[in-house]
């Protein structure tokens, strides 16, 4: 709920700090691998929505965790959302924080920056720092991060005989797309 | 105790020290800058320059090799973790560690590395690695993943100047916002930030070592230096010090608790501390010629030695045992500077005034040249002066006295006990005491029954004992009001002449003995030391007790420093340098945690150390196999690979060139093998377990012994899966060769039942009907027709059969004799067809031999598949020629095939395989059937 209010707050901020650019995504993709010693689990979203404030170096990016789609099972998906992620109690995911590297949007190009910032996922807020490779083109900023979760950290907590199945820590990938103005 | 502050004061005033000796010029990598030292566990010194990273120990310098391509190689932080990872960071931002093999790996977290300078690395007290950077605040790194902590979360800047652990492991931060104590608990951060508000002198913190006793020091850019404690955080201990180098750039503590100080432009200092406070700079930069010069690191080793880099002298390190102070004065023999501070020369006597810092001679009354050779700084202000015949003197302020009423002038040694000043003469011992004017002198000679002779020395104990050294009458022991002890045999050794005597800090006595080394009282135990534990003399003018207990026994063999617990002996004059060293009876002084000691124009000032710093290490540097670095912590090596090298690093800097190794390959060598070369090989070791015991020590203090255990393989030859393989593959062929054997044996049976089958085939066609039926029809028409001929063909019928008769058991025969059973067959033949069947035969010799009745047989199955008529005449050849009969007809086969078992031309083929490799030749052509039959020699049948 904090993060959710975090989110919100980064978002009213940034529509009412009116000279400040920034820069929106509706359907960003997610996806997260879960490569286990007995089964490999995918799945992946196409509505992470996100916004970056490029003058104060600020983000916040969320997507529904039931939006998740593409397990191996549909009875899978329905731990995944009920017994693991508990999506009903936790409908979302956030990350909100601050840009440690500056963007540069004047030229195309490719560039990787780091951002520091709060992950929530399951009700819990972690902090992390998170490397992000940017390419700027055709007044589109395509953002590509990769980054590992441990479960532990997020209190989601697997039965032993399913670790076989699941990973500890699990990949996960994120394209977002940002038009510029 | 301010006495003594004063004192070290005034010897260590900037002005008076003109040669700071036992500084080492440590010539490595040239062009390039020496930026970061750092020492590991091992003691080996790494050193971070502007072109990567050196690993030196002391003789020789490595340079480590990056596994990737670096655009910066300018190293700037170094730092070994408790899991002994060396981690090293870069002006760029980039970290790297070093491996196993000793390559710099480049680190890539999954995080990112940070783009601006890595200004430190250190480890919190959960193992936690931290980062300072100089421009994006601090990271750490919790094996998982890397976090940030800057000033969003409360941290003073993000610009990091230094960053270091205090000893419970909390990391102290130095911005230009003061110094931040962070913590991490519970995912929370905790930084708690001293600043000027608490009372730091200055906001700016360019440095923060951990010293002594939980304190940390902090250097300013403007503020000079200070101690802080933070064990309660809202009460910080903080003591600041005024000092005149300017910007700190590093700070170093030694053994002794001095601060030494590196400045970005202003060379390097050093502050003596006592109980916590700093006193007198002594600007050493200006006495070495690095005056204006910064410099970049310095480092406090564990041997007590300094190590200072500099932008303009690369690399110096200085040995933390002795300070030398040369001073304008003389052929010194005695000083003292308990209060007031006095030097002794052979020719007067000389004060030192540290607000001029000049030595003023100071004239005795009534003696124009006194020979000073002892001196007392009483506890009452007073100084008290011994000349060699001249008397004893009593000053007090400016009032210069000579003692009145002494009978001997000779004044060996002093001591204060109480109130009473005692006085060795070379008459005997004398007591003085003062009250306003008036000296009250005792002869106690023959109260304590003392011979009037010569006394060397007087040490008034802990206890208030009187220990006297006599020449000639042994150690004398004087306790209040009890009878005299005297000690003239000390584990019957006599002990008659006492030099010096000493107490150290447990209370045992310690003794030197004329000609018979040293003795401690230990508890009423005396404990003896002389040449046959190292010790270069046994004649021991003067010995001093340190702190920790050791012995500094001046001689004129040198100085050594004897380590009791241990017998170590080390020979401290190596480092010092000294110029025409001479041992005497009152050259030593002693206070507080120093010794003093004098040599001419020399002032010694030795700072103890412990054990442990005086003791080489040593370290496998590195171990090659066959040429090939190995990474370290291998210990087995394959059978064939058994030429291993150890390259060796004895560790101990004051004295690099000293060191020997000791070493025994335990399943190898039989005796310890002593040896200078820093390179140990072995070849050929046979496959086992084998372990490397090893030593390092100079003169003979040894290191802590190294065992490193390893394994050569047995060779695959002797392994049991090896030994296994064999025997079962030598089984497989000894049942192999059964089996090709029975092989043969069933192939020649087979043979040999064709060959009695081919006769019978053979004899059955010359005995079957038909033919029988057709030779008979034959001879019938002839003997109506023509009885002579007839003759003639029962002649050759009989021939024929008499033949297959004689040759029928053999396995060859001569071609003649088949020749004649062919010539009677065909005549048989030709009797009956007439001209419609021709024979001929073309044979130019007789040699050699065939298989029986081949050449009958084949031709009988001419005559018997092919149709013989008017029309189609049959003409059969004979050919030998070289090595072959040659049979052949004109191909005219039969419509109506005769019933033939094929059996006569395979049968053939087969006999002849059995005897010979060359191979029965068949042609078949539209109208031409030949049949080559190979001529056997018979030597060359198999």
């Amino acid at each position: 709920m904090k993060a959710i209010l975090l989110l919100l707050s980064v978002f009213i901020l940034s529509i009412i700090q009116l000279n400040g650019q920034k820069l929106f995504s509706n359907n960003g993709r997610i996806d997260f691998t879960s490569d286990a010693p007995l089964e490999k689990i995918k799945a992946g979203s196409n509505t992470l929505r996100g916004v970056i404030d490029i003058d104060k170096q600020e983000f916040a990016f969320t997507v529904d965790i039931k939006s998740f789609k593409g397990f191996n099972s549909p009875l899978q998906k329905e731990h995944f959302n009920e017994n693991y992620m508990e999506s009903n109690k936790y409908p979302k995911a956030t990350y909100t924080g601050k840009l440690i590297d500056k963007l540069n949007l004047s030229k195309d190009g490719k560039f990787t920056a780091r951002s520091k910032g709060w992950l929530n996922i399951h009700g819990i807020a972690q902090e992390r720092i998170i490397k992000s490779t940017f390419e700027v083109k055709d007044k589109k900023l395509i953002m590509t991060s990769n980054f590992t979760v441990l479960l532990q950290e997020y209190n989601i907590n697997i039965p032993i005989i399913v670790h076989q199945k699941i990973a500890e820590e699990i990949d996960v990938k994120v394209v977002s797309e940002f038009l510029i103005k | 105790m301010k006495a003594a502050f004063s004192c070290l004061l005034i010897l260590l005033s900037t002005s008076l020290i003109s040669q700071p000796a036992g500084f080492l010029v440590h010539n490595l990598q040239e062009n390039t800058l020496n930026k970061v030292i750092f020492q590991d566990r091992d003691g080996i010194l790494w050193i971070g320059t502007s072109n990567g990273l050196l690993k030196y120990d002391g003789v020789e310098y490595k340079e480590m090799v990056f596994s990737s391509k670096h655009s910066n190689k300018t190293v700037s932080a170094i730092f070994e973790d408790s899991s002994r990872r060396l981690w090293v960071g870069f002006e760029d931002g980039k970290i790297a560690r070093l491996s196993s093999d000793q390559k710099l790996i480049d680190w890539e977290p999954e995080e990112g590395l940070p783009r601006v300078k890595i200004t430190g690395i250190t480890q919190d007290e959960k193992g936690q690695i931290w980062f300072g950077t100089y421009g994006e605040g601090a990271y750490y790194f919790n094996e998982i993943h890397l976090y940030n902590l800057n000033e969003n979360d409360g941290l003073p800047s993000n610009d990091i100047y230094t960053i270091t652990n205090d000893q419970y492991g909390k990391i102290w931060i130095g911005t230009d916002g003061g110094a931040s104590v962070c913590s991490i608990a519970n995912n929370k951060k905790n930084i708690r930030t001293l600043t000027q508000k608490d009372g730091l002198t200055d906001n700016i913190v360019k440095v923060i070592i951990k010293g002594k006793n939980d304190l940390m020091w902090v250097g300013f850019q403007e503020g000079g230096i200070a101690s802080c404690k933070l064990i309660n955080a809202a009460i910080p201990q903080i003591k600041n010090f005024k000092i005149q180098a300017g910007e700190v750039n590093c700070l170093a503590e030694d053994f002794s608790g001095d601060v030494w100080v590196g400045t970005t432009d202003n060379g390097l200092w050093q502050y003596k501390s006592d109980f916590q406070d700093l006193h007198v700079e002594k600007h050493w930069s200006k006495y070495i010629g690095f005056e204006d010069t910064k410099i970049y690191s310095l480092l406090a080793d564990f041997q007590g030695n300094i190590w200072i880099s500099t932008s303009q002298f690369g690399l110096l390190s200085k040995q933390g045992l002795f300070e030398h102070w040369q001073v304008p004065i003389k052929n010194i023999q005695v000083i003292d500077h308990l209060n007031r501070f006095w030097i002794g020369t052979e020719t007067g006597l000389y004060e030192y005034f540290h607000i001029s810092k000049q030595f003023i001679k100071t004239e005795l009354p009534g003696v124009a040249k006194p020979n000073i050779i002892s001196l007392l700084n009483d506890t009452n202000g007073n100084t008290w002066v011994g000349t060699y015949g001249q008397g004893l003197f009593y000053i007090r302020g400016n009032l210069k006295v000579k003692v009145p009423g002494l009978e001997n002038d000779n004044i060996f040694s002093i001591a204060q006990n109480n109130e009473t000043i005692w006085v060795a003469t070379l008459a005997g011992v004398y007591t003085v005491s003062i009250t306003g004017n008036t000296f009250e002198v005792n002869n106690i000679n023959k109260k304590y029954g003392l011979k009037e002779d010569f006394i060397y020395k007087i040490l008034v104990d802990s206890k208030k004992r009187i220990w006297l050294g006599t020449d000639g009458e042994g150690l004398k022991l004087i306790e209040g009001n009890k009878p005299v002890k005297s000690y003239t045999k000390a584990l019957g050794i006599p002990i008659k002449t006492i030099y010096s005597i000493d107490e150290d800090l447990t209370g045992n006595i310690w003794i030197s003995v004329a000609s018979n080394g040293i003795f401690c009282l230990h508890q009423d135990k005396w404990i003896h030391y002389g040449m046959e534990n190292s010790l270069r003399s046994n004649n021991i003018p003067n010995l001093v007790t340190d702190i920790y207990g050791h012995l500094i026994l001046l001689t004129e063999k040198g100085i050594d420093l004897l380590l009791p617990k241990s017998s170590n002996v080390l020979k401290l004059d190596k480092m010092l340098d000294l110029k025409d060293f001479k041992a005497n009876l009152n050259m030593s002084f002693k206070e507080g945690r120093s010794v003093w000691f004098v040599n001419n124009d020399e002032i010694i000032y030795c700072k103890p150390l412990p054990d442990a710093a005086l003791q080489p290490r040593v370290v496998i540097s590195s171990i090659t196999v066959m040429g090939n670095k190995m990474k370290s912590g291998v210990h087995i090596f394959p059978y064939n690979e058994n030429f291993i090298n150890f390259n060796l690093s004895g560790i101990f800097y004051a004295l690099s060139n000293e060191i020997v190794f000791d070493y025994k390959l335990i399943g190898h060598d039989q005796q310890w093998i002593t040896t200078k070369d820093r390179n140990i090989s072995f070849q050929n070791l046979a496959s086992g377990n084998y372990t490397l015991k090893l030593y390092a020590h100079h003169g003979n203090t040894k290191s802590p012994l190294l065992s490193y255990d390893f394994t050569i393989q047995t060779p695959f030859w002797k392994q049991l899966w090896f030994i296994t393989l064999i025997v079962l593959l030598i089984l497989a062929t000894i049942l192999f060769i059964i089996r090709l054997r029975e092989h043969r044996l069933q192939i020649t049976a087979k043979l040999e039942q064709d060959r009695i089958s081919a006769q019978f085939e053979a004899l059955k066609s010359q005995i079957n009907p038909h033919f029988l039926f057709n030779t008979l029809n034959t001879l019938i028409a002839l003997i109506e027709d023509n009885p002579h001929t007839a003759v003639r063909f029962v002649e050759q019928l009989s021939d024929f059969y008499r033949k297959i008769l004689q040759y029928r058991e053999q396995k060859l025969i001569p071609i003649s004799e088949e020749l004649s059973l062919v010539t009677s067959f065909s005549y048989l033949l030709q009797e009956r067809y007439g001209d419609i069947l021709k024979i001929y035969m073309d044979i130019d010799n007789e040699n050699g031999f065939i298989i029986p009745f081949s050449l009958q047989m084949l031709l009988e199955n001419a005559v018997k598949h092919n149709v013989i008529s008017q029309n189609k005449r049959l003409t059969i050849n004979i050919v030998k020629k070289e090595n072959w009969i040659t049979i052949s007809n004109n191909l005219q086969p039969k419509l109506h095939k005769e019933p033939s078992t094929g059996f006569g031309l395979e049968s053939i083929i087969k006999h002849y395989e059995m005897i010979t490799s060359t191979k029965v030749k068949i042609e078949k052509t539209e109208n031409m059937f030949t049949v080559s039959l190979p001529i056997i020699e018979k030597d060359k049948i198999n």
